[in-house]
């Protein structure tokens, strides 16, 4: 079934009577009609009209847009959860895709009609003051664009909790937080690695609307405006599929094509996309100056310390592999319930990107991805990948796989009591055990589970801010230690699984 | 219509729900009986599908709701136990919203809204908030919500708790008549006289596991080892007088005088308990009252539960 109209969609009815009950459906409008008054009014710092109408126009949709609009996304989602009527919806025959539009829409119409109101004040307007037209319709619909990944995004991050009342206000603050906190963090790395996840934020197109008149003068064109609006939509979509997918899931509970572990290899292939460099300039005029890129004082490209790049990319790769561990590793139930819908299909397994498969696949294929992509940036010529940083990074490969592996045989072995001895397992090894030896070699290697043992003990590695490994015995021996800890694990899994299998088909 | 085969659901480490079978056929109510955490919401959720099992298969109305779930759910009508509500809707933009989820057609929709919150005696609160109604209004409410698109398999988890005494006539009378409209009808309530009125047939769970099921007639048969007798003596006549003449009777068991009253077992029908009486006149013995006194339903289950318990 196709889309019903948005006056036969549940959620947003619930959302336009919600949000139409007066007074406060004027609260918006009103203030809004208020701030504008006392900018017209009020002389502005010698400015012509148009610039502050403009950047009025433009700061209240950016509020609206980014801020308002998302808050109202999350506080409705919340509440979702809060009331409990999820369980209504999950037992409606409204096809899923309905609630999410009507979930979203519902919770947003109020700000997205009052900014498109003030756009269509802000595009004449920014004509006026000698903005391209196609330079701010580019910023309109970036600003649309950003509103809508972030309502998603913060109903995504509402309906994943089990909070209350305040729950929409605290996850804002924390997805702020996080975004800028990431902004802070890459933003420190872009000097060393300057990527396409910029164009995700909008901020190029940002820079290029206040840096109008340097660009004009060096032939911006409405091609150029749309190849950045083409490229925040290319990095913003996957984002906004993955919040779309997982609402979508909150409504109708797990379905395989929609798991986590197809989503943990879709953003392994994104994270990796996102790492390649900006240093191709084909979407800009040739002689335009760099005041309007995002760092004008970065350095060019053949300069920039290529270890970093490793680094990251071992990061980046670290981070994957432990969140699909955690994401996708189902217990014993979990794999049942597969089993069953596969049986019920007239299949013979679980799909391997099954929430409710086994994560070896899974993890090998995010582990696939990782490799590919290094190897990728590096015969690019974009990463000076050495092999001690590729030996260092195949072992970090080798000992999170062993740890996933182990830690699903623990899922399917003992469930929550054994996520409990994973953990414990986890301190011994790493924390206590190291700590009772004073850290001494010997009692190092007491602590037969200890994947890095050899490799700390022999090779002395650094494995802290510069990933790297040499290729010594030491080197070897933790490699084949880490690889056959793996294989065991993969072993004692496959079992697992068949007795499983043969619960579920047999029954 | 609803049709439930080895059925299992699992939390975690705790098995909510194991190897459950149950027939629920059109026209039928049939009861969830058990203490908390005995498997009952589980048992319920899994049918609608709100929660998925690890095993089992359920068919509503010869729909697999794991191939078809929105065929399924056009069957479903569900109420949780505690009622989920949005306390700032009012109750005809509440109704309004769930008819949709449940494809009502937009035109006459609302009279439809109207016609239900008729039914469930909230037609005067139409416009009222429903964070402004009574435990019992709400609970109705979600009656409304959940009669409202006419389900063929109803699914009503306690819907009984929070209403007063009028309301649970009339959600009775409401729930009799969807079952007389040929809806299936499955309800879980600790409320067991109330059960014992509406349903046809009734299972008591214990620990995830049905223990035992059937019409509660044919359960009180199986279970039931003898009804209570008690006469009690009229006029002159002594209670110990009474006792005698039960004690040569093979149908009466332990016959003993208790505060002027005699009171027994007896293992035999209404009519042999009636030419018992005429016995009693017979013999010259007045009697101002003779009464069966089954066991009621409550100690009944509560000794099946204690019994698989143990």
């Amino acid at each position: 079934m196709k889309l019903v109209s948005l006056q036969d969609n549940p959620q947003f009815l619930k959302g336009f009577y919600l949000r139409t009950r007066f007074p406060e459906v004027i609260f918006e409008p009103v203030l809004v009609a208020l701030a504008l008054v006392v900018f017209l009014v009020v002389p502005s710092s010698g400015g012509p009209v148009w610039s502050v109408l403009a950047a009025f126009c433009g700061g209240v949709m950016a509020l609206l847009l980014l801020l308002l609009a998302p808050a109202m996304a999350g506080r409705m989602a919340a509440a979702e959860v809060r009331e409990g009527t999820l369980d209504f919806y999950r037992a409606a025959p409204l096809y899923t895709r309905n609630h999410v539009v009507g979930l979203i829409a519902g919770a947003v119409f109020p700000e997205w009609v009052l900014s498109a109101a003030l756009a269509l004040v802000f595009l004449p307007v920014a004509c006026a003051m000698g903005i391209p037209w196609h330079l701010a319709l580019a910023f309109v619909a970036s600003l649309a664009m950003t509103g809508a990944l972030a309502a998603a995004a913060v109903a995504t991050a509402a309906l994943h909790t089990r909070e209350n009342q305040g729950s929409s206000l605290r996850l804002l603050v924390i997805l702020a937080v996080g975004f800028w906190l990431a902004f802070a963090l890459l933003g420190a790395a872009r000097a060393y690695f300057q990527s396409l996840w910029v164009f995700m934020t909008g901020i190029p197109l940002v820079n290029a609307v206040i840096q109008h008149a340097a660009l004009d003068r060096e032939g911006f064109s409405a091609g150029h405006s749309l190849v950045l609006v083409m490229l925040q939509a290319g990095m913003q979509l996957p984002l906004f599929l993955l919040c779309w997918v997982n609402i979508w899931r909150v409504f109708r509970g797990p379905r395989w094509y929609n798991s986590r572990k197809l989503q943990a290899v879709l953003v392994a292939v994104y994270a990796f996309f996102c790492m390649i460099p900006d240093d191709a300039s084909f979407w800009r005029p040739k002689s335009v100056p760099l005041e309007y890129r995002n760092s004008p004082d970065r350095p060019s490209l053949a300069h920039e310390p290529q270890e970093a790049a490793g680094v990251i990319a071992s990061g980046v790769t670290a981070l994957l592999l432990i969140g699909t561990m955690l994401v996708g590793s189902p217990e014993t139930a979990q794999v049942a319930r597969g089993l069953r819908r596969a049986r019920k299909a007239g299949k013979r397994g679980v799909s391997w990107l099954d929430d409710c498969a086994v994560s070896a696949p899974a993890m090998l294929a995010v582990t696939g991805v990782c490799l590919l992509a290094q190897g990728a940036l590096y015969i690019a010529g974009f990463s000076e990948f050495t092999p001690q940083m590729a030996l260092g990074f195949l072992l970090l490969c080798l000992n999170l796989l062993f740890l996933a592996l182990f830690y699903q045989c623990v899922q399917i072995g003992w469930g929550a009591r054994g996520r409990k001895l994973f953990m414990f397992y986890i301190i011994a090894a790493w924390v206590v055990l190291p700590m009772i030896t004073r850290f001494s070699a010997t009692g190092l290697l007491l602590s037969p589970w200890l994947p890095f043992t050899v490799l700390i003990v022999g090779a002395g590695v650094p494995l802290g801010t510069d990933l790297a490994a040499e290729a010594t015995a030491a080197t070897v021996a933790a490699l084949v230690l880490n690889a056959a800890l793996a294989c065991a694990a993969a072993v004692v899994l496959r079992n697992q699984y068949r007795r499983l299998k043969e619960q579920v088909f047999g029954a | 219509m609803i049709s439930v085969k080895s059925l299992r659901v699992d939390y975690d480490t705790v098995t909510a729900v194991e190897d459950l079978d149950l027939e629920v056929g059109p026209g039928e109510v049939f009861g969830l009986l058990g203490p908390n955490g005995a498997g009952k919401t589980s048992t319920i959720k899994a049918i609608a599908r709100a929660i998925e099992p690890t095993y089992g298969e359920i068919r509503i109305d010869g729909v697999d709701p794991d191939v078809h779930p929105e065929e399924a759910w056009r069957r479903i009508g569900y109420m949780p136990d505690l009622p989920p509500l949005y306390p700032d809707l009012t109750v005809r933009q509440y109704l309004d919203v769930f008819a949709a989820a449940h494809l009502v057609a937009r035109p006459g929709r609302s009279d439809r809204v109207r016609e239900w919150a008729a039914r469930v005696d909230l037609e005067k609160k139409l416009d009222t908030r429903v964070s402004e109604l009574s435990r019992g209004m709400k609970q109705r409410l979600v009656l409304a919500k959940t009669l409202l698109p006419e389900p063929k398999a109803l699914l009503l988890d306690e819907p009984a708790s929070g209403m007063d005494p009028i309301a649970r006539v009339e959600m009775r009378r409401l729930l009799h008549e969807a079952a007389a409209n040929g809806a299936a009808v499955v309800i879980s309530s600790h409320i067991l006289s109330e059960l014992d009125e509406l349903c046809t047939a009734v299972g008591v769970m214990e620990k995830g596991r049905m223990v035992v099921s059937g019409s509660i007639a044919d359960i009180r048969r199986r279970l039931e080892t003898g009804v209570r007798l008690r006469v009690r003596p009229a006029g002159a006549t002594p209670a110990e007088a009474v006792a005698a003449f039960l004690e040569g009777n093979p149908l009466v068991s332990g016959p003993a005088v208790a505060a002027g009253q005699c009171l027994a077992e007896f293992h035999g029908t209404e009519d042999q308990a009636a030419e018992l009486l005429s016995a009693l006149a017979a013999s010259g013995l007045t009697v101002a009252e003779f009464a069966l006194e089954h066991e009621s339903l409550e100690s009944l289950f509560m000794r099946v539960g204690a019994r698989e318990t143990s």
